[in-house]
C-alpha cells in the first residue's frame, strides 16, 4: 500500500470512530450546549410551593409580568411534593380567616375530587373535636395541575428545574442568576418574593438569616396498606407502632361520608416518618434528608411486617421527599413573637389571618402544642416578610419573620397562601407606585387584596 | 365576640333543664319548635338488630312533628346483681339530642351504688349531647380493664377506665355513659331523621331553619332538595342563609340544591345579585352552582350584561367563564365587553380579548 493510500484509510476508519453510524430516521445531536438568556419580568417568584404558586397567580392577575422559578418538577411543593396533601387551617370560630387564591385553589381540587368539606360550623374543642379536623383533605396531584393551571391562565413564566446562584440589586433591578437542566438565565426583575421556604433567595442577596440551633425534625410520608386493622391484635404489638398502623387507615377516599354534617376527617390521611435535622436548603442537605427518610421507612415496613396481621403489609405511596417544618427565618422589618400571636395582636399592616395551634415538634418526641383562646386568630404584619435594609424584596411562607414559637404555627399551608397572596399585592403595588414594598399605601394593598378575595384583619 | 351566638352541638349553647318534679329528674336543651297547645302521639317501631323500640312522635295537631322520645328498659348492673333502669330519651325533630327524664323516682348510680348528684347528671346530660365523643368507636369492654372475676359487673370496674377515655364518661358509671351514648346517637337517632324527613315541606324547612341551633340549620340545609318547591318564602330564607356569611352554610346550601330547583328563574336571580353583596369565597361558589345549572336563565343573562362596567376584574374573569360554560352569546354582551377594553389590568384586559376572540363569529 502506497503512503497516501494509506493515509487516507487511517482518515477515513478515525471519522468512523468519531461519527457513529446513522440508521435511517436518526440524525447526529449537536453537543450538550447550555442555553443563556437574558429574561426581563416585573416580578420574579422564587420557589413554587404552598406560598409561591398563589403569589405568582395573585401577581399575574394584578396584570404584572411574573416568573416563577421551581427547582422541582411540580408546583404546590409541601401540600404536593411533600404529600401534606392536608392544608388548613381556613376557619376559625365560625368564620373563614383564610380565602382568596389559596381557598380557590383548595375548593377547585375538593370539587374536581368529589370531596366533601369538614364541617367548619362546628367549632374544635380540641377535645372530641380537635384542631385538625378543620384541615381539608385535597388529592395532591389534581392540586398540582390546577396550580399550574392557574399559573399559565394569569399569565405567569413557570420555570421548572430552575434555582437562583447569584442575586445582586443594581440601579434599582434585581439581577438574578439562575442555572438549571441546560439554560442559565439572567433574569432581571423589579420585585423578588422568596417563597423557597429556605428564605434562599434572601440569603443569596445578602440578607442575614436567623436559624435555631436544633431544628424540628422533617417528615417523609408515605402510606401503607394490606392489612385490617380492625383485625389486628394490638396487644402483640408494640404500642409505638400503633400510631403508624392506625393512622394510615383512612386515606381520602375512606373519609367521604354520605352526610356533610358531621364530615370530619376521622385521622390525618397520611402516614410519616421522621427524619432528625431534615433541611432542604442546599442540595446536598436535601439528599441526606431524603435519603435517611427512605432508609428509615424501609427500616419500618420492614419491622412491621413481622407483626401478627401485618405479614401482607404492603408500602402503597412513598413522597418523592422529605417534607421540612424548619430551617431559615429573615430577620425582618417586624419579627412577630409568640406573644403576638396568641393574643391575636392586630397591627396597622397586618394583611392575613394565621390560625393553628404553636406546635412545636421537639426532638421528634413530642410536641408542644398551644391553642389559641377563644375568639383569637393571630395576623401577619407586611413588615414580617421584607428583610431589614431590603428594597423591592419580600418573603412568603414559613421563612417569614418571626420568633420560634410563632413561626411554629405560621409555617402551615392555609397561613403560607395568605402571605403568598399578602406579598404580591404589595410587589405589585410596589411597582406601581415606584416605591419600596415597605412603602405601598397600606389602604389600597389591602383593597387590593379583598378584590382579589383575600381576608384581611380589621384593627 | 365571632362565636357568641353560634350554635353547636356541645358547649355555649347546651341550654340546661333540670326539673324536679316530685321525685322525677329531667334534663333537656331546647328544641326547634317550642311545645304546641294541640299535640297527639304515634308510635313506629325500631328494630336495630339488637334491641327493639317504639319510638314516640310528639307532633301539633296539623301534623308539625315537634319531637321523638322513646322508653329504654335497661339492665344496669352492680357487682353481679342488676336492676332495671328505666329512663326516657328524647331527640329534637332533627336527631339532635335534647334530653332525658327519670320518672317515678327513679335514679342514675355509680359503680359504689352511690346515686348521680346534679353535677354528674349535667355532666352526662353535656355529654350525651356531644355527637363526636368516641365512645361510638369503641365497644365497652375496649374502654375498661375488667378483671375475670367481675366480668358482669361493668359498672363496678369503672374504676379501671381506661385513662384516655375518662374525660367521655361520668366517672364511676362508664357502662352507663357508654351505653345512653350510643342510644342517642344510634339507630334511633338514623331513624327520627327519616321520621322527619318524611313530613319535610316548606313550612317545616323554614322553622328549622329558625331554630337557634345550627346544627339544626345544618341539617334543614343539607335536605333542601327533598322540598319539591321552592316557593317565594323558602327562597327568601335562603337567601337569608348568605348573607349570615357563614361560608360552610352557604357551600352546603349550595351544594344541596337539585339540578331541578337551579331552574327556577327566581332563584337564580336571586343568586347571582349576591355577587358584589357577599365574601368572594361564597360568590365563587354561586357562579360554580349557576355553572352547574342546564341553562342559565335569560334574566341572569340580561341582569349580568347590565352590571359588567361594575364588576372587580376578578368578578369579571368569573362570569366570563360562566358565560363561555353556558355559550351565552348576546350582541350586547359583545358591546359592553368592547367598551371595557383596553382595561386597565393586563390580565383582565387580555381575558375579556381571549373571550371576544372566541366567540365574535357567533354573537347573535
Amino acid at each position: 500500500m502506497k503512503r497516501r493510500e494509506m493515509i487516507t484509510k487511517m482518515g477515513a476508519l478515525s471519522l468512523g470512530f468519531a461519527t457513529p453510524h446513522l440508521s435511517k430516521g436518526e440524525v447526529l445531536a449537536a453537543p450538550y450546549k447550555v442555553q443563556k438568556r437574558k429574561i426581563e419580568t416585573e416580578i420574579l417568584v422564587v420557589g413554587g410551593g404552598t406560598a409561591g404558586v398563589v403569589a405568582a397567580i395573585q401577581a399575574g392577575r394584578a396584570g404584572t409580568k411574573t416568573v416563577l422559578i421551581e427547582s422541582g418538577s411540580q408546583l404546590g411543593g409541601t401540600t404536593t411534593t411533600g404529600g401534606v396533601s392536608f392544608p388548613g387551617i381556613f376557619h376559625a370560630w365560625g368564620k373563614q380567616i383564610i380565602g382568596g387564591i389559596g381557598w380557590e385553589l383548595v375548593m377547585d381540587a375538593v370539587n374536581l375530587n368529589d370531596d366533601i368539606l369538614p364541617n367548619f360550623s362546628i367549632i374544635p374543642d380540641n377535645k372530641s373535636v380537635r384542631h385538625w379536623r378543620h384541615q381539608v383533605t385535597v388529592n395532591g396531584s389534581l392540586y398540582a395541575m390546577l396550580a399550574e393551571e392557574k399559573c399559565v391562565e394569569a399569565g405567569v413564566d413557570i420555570h421548572f428545574y430552575e434555582t437562583p446562584t447569584e442575586i445582586n440589586f443594581i440601579k434599582g433591578k434585581w439581577k438574578v442568576k439562575t442555572v438549571g437542566k441546560g439554560i442559565a438565565n439572567e433574569i432581571i426583575c423589579d420585585q423578588i418574593i422568596d417563597c423557597s421556604g429556605n428564605a434562599a433567595a434572601a440569603s443569596i442577596a445578602g440578607f442575614p438569616l436567623l436559624r435555631e440551633a436544633d431544628t424540628q425534625p422533617g417528615s417523609f410520608i408515605f402510606r401503607i396498606g394490606g392489612y385490617d386493622f380492625e383485625s389486628l391484635d394490638l396487644s402483640k404489638i408494640p404500642k409505638e407502632y400503633h400510631a403508624r398502623l392506625r393512622q394510615n387507615m383512612l386515606i381520602n377516599e375512606d373519609v367521604k361520608v354520605e352526610s356533610s354534617v358531621n364530615n370530619f376527617p376521622p385521622t390525618v390521611p397520611y402516614n410519616y416518618v421522621y427524619v432528625h435535622g431534615a433541611d432542604s436548603s442546599t442540595a446536598e442537605l436535601h439528599t441526606k434528608a431524603n435519603i435517611e427518610g427512605r432508609a428509615s421507612l424501609l427500616n419500618l415496613i420492614r419491622k412491621l411486617r413481622t407483626f401478627p396481621g401485618c405479614e401482607k403489609l404492603k408500602l402503597v405511596s412513598a413522597q418523592p421527599e422529605t417534607v421540612v417544618r424548619e430551617t431559615f427565618r429573615i430577620d425582618g422589618l417586624y419579627k412577630i413573637t409568640h406573644e403576638d400571636y396568641v393574643s391575636g395582636k392586630v397591627f396597622d399592616d397586618s394583611l392575613s389571618y394565621s390560625f393553628y395551634p404553636i406546635d412545636l415538634h421537639r426532638d421528634g418526641q413530642s410536641i408542644y402544642q398551644e391553642f389559641l383562646k377563644e375568639d383569637i386568630v393571630a395576623t401577619i404584619p407586611l413588615r414580617a416578610l421584607i428583610p431589614k435594609n431590603s428594597q423591592n424584596f419580600l418573603v412568603a411562607g414559613r421563612c417569614l419573620s418571626s420568633d420560634r414559637l410563632a413561626n411554629s404555627a405560621l409555617r402551615v399551608q392555609a397561613s403560607c397562601m395568605g402571605m403568598g397572596q399578602a406579598a404580591a399585592a404589595a410587589a405589585v403595588l410596589a411597582i406601581k407606585h415606584s416605591v419600596t414594598p415597605a412603602d405601598v399605601p397600606i389602604g389600597e394593598l389591602k383593597n387590593m387584596l379583598k378584590e382579589h378575595g383575600g381576608i384581611v384583619p380589621e384593627a | 365576640m365571632i362565636n357568641s351566638i353560634k350554635g353547636l352541638w356541645i358547649g355555649i349553647i347546651l341550654i340546661l333543664f333540670c326539673f324536679e318534679n316530685g321525685d322525677d329528674i329531667r334534663y333537656f336543651q331546647s328544641s326547634t319548635i317550642p311545645i304546641g297547645d294541640s299535640m297527639d302521639i304515634i308510635t313506629v317501631s325500631i328494630d336495630d338488630s339488637q334491641e327493639s323500640h317504639e319510638i314516640f312522635l310528639r307532633r301539633t295537631s296539623s301534623g308539625t312533628p315537634l319531637r321523638y322520645f322513646i322508653e329504654l328498659q335497661t339492665g344496669i348492673c352492680f357487682d353481679n346483681k342488676c336492676r332495671p333502669l328505666d329512663i326516657v330519651i328524647y331527640w329534637n325533630i332533627t336527631g339532635r339530642y335534647l334530653g332525658f327524664e327519670l320518672l317515678d323516682g327513679e335514679f342514675l348510680s355509680k359503680y359504689d351504688h352511690t346515686p348521680f348528684t346534679e353535677k354528674e347528671y349535667e355532666e352526662l346530660h353535656h355529654l350525651l349531647a356531644d355527637p363526636f365523643l368516641p365512645l361510638g368507636n369503641f365497644e365497652f369492654e375496649e374502654l375498661v380493664t375488667i378483671p375475670d372475676t367481675v366480668s358482669h359487673s361493668v359498672d363496678g370496674v369503672s374504676g379501671a377506665t381506661a385513662k384516655d377515655v375518662l374525660e367521655y364518661v361520668v366517672e364511676g358509671a362508664a357502662y352507663t355513659t357508654h351505653k345512653l351514648w350510643n342510644v342517642v346517637h344510634g339507630p334511633i337517632r338514623e331513624q327520627v331523621m327519616r321520621l322527619t324527613e318524611s313530613s319535610f315541606d316548606p313550612f317545616l324547612f323554614r322553622k328549622i331553619l329558625q331554630s337557634t341551633d345550627q346544627s339544626d340549620r345544618t341539617w334543614a340545609l343539607e335536605r333542601v332538595s327533598l322540598l319539591s318547591e321552592l316557593d317565594d318564602a323558602v327562597i327568601e330564607a335562603l337567601i337569608g342563609v348568605f348573607h349570615e356569611e357563614e361560608y360552610f352554610q352557604s357551600y352546603l346550601l349550595l351544594k344541596s340544591l337539585s339540578s331541578h330547583q337551579l331552574e327556577s328563574e327566581d332563584l337564580q336571580l336571586k343568586l347571582f345579585d349576591l355577587v358584589g353583596k357577599v365574601d368572594q369565597s361564597i360568590e365563587n361558589l354561586i357562579f360554580d352552582k349557576l355553572a352547574d345549572a342546564s341553562h342559565l336563565s335569560p334574566a341572569v343573562v340580561d341582569h349580568s350584561i347590565s352590571i359588567l362596567k361594575d364588576l372587580t376584574g376578578a368578578q369579571l374573569v368569573r362570569l366570563l367563564k360562566l358565560y363561555s360554560h353556558h355559550r351565552v352569546k348576546k350582541a350586547e354582551l359583545l358591546g359592553e365587553l368592547s367598551r371595557i377594553i383596553p382595561h386597565e389590568n393586563k390580565y383582565v384586559d387580555n381575558q375579556v380579548l381571549q373571550f371576544l376572540k372566541k366567540n365574535s363569529d357567533s354573537f347573535d
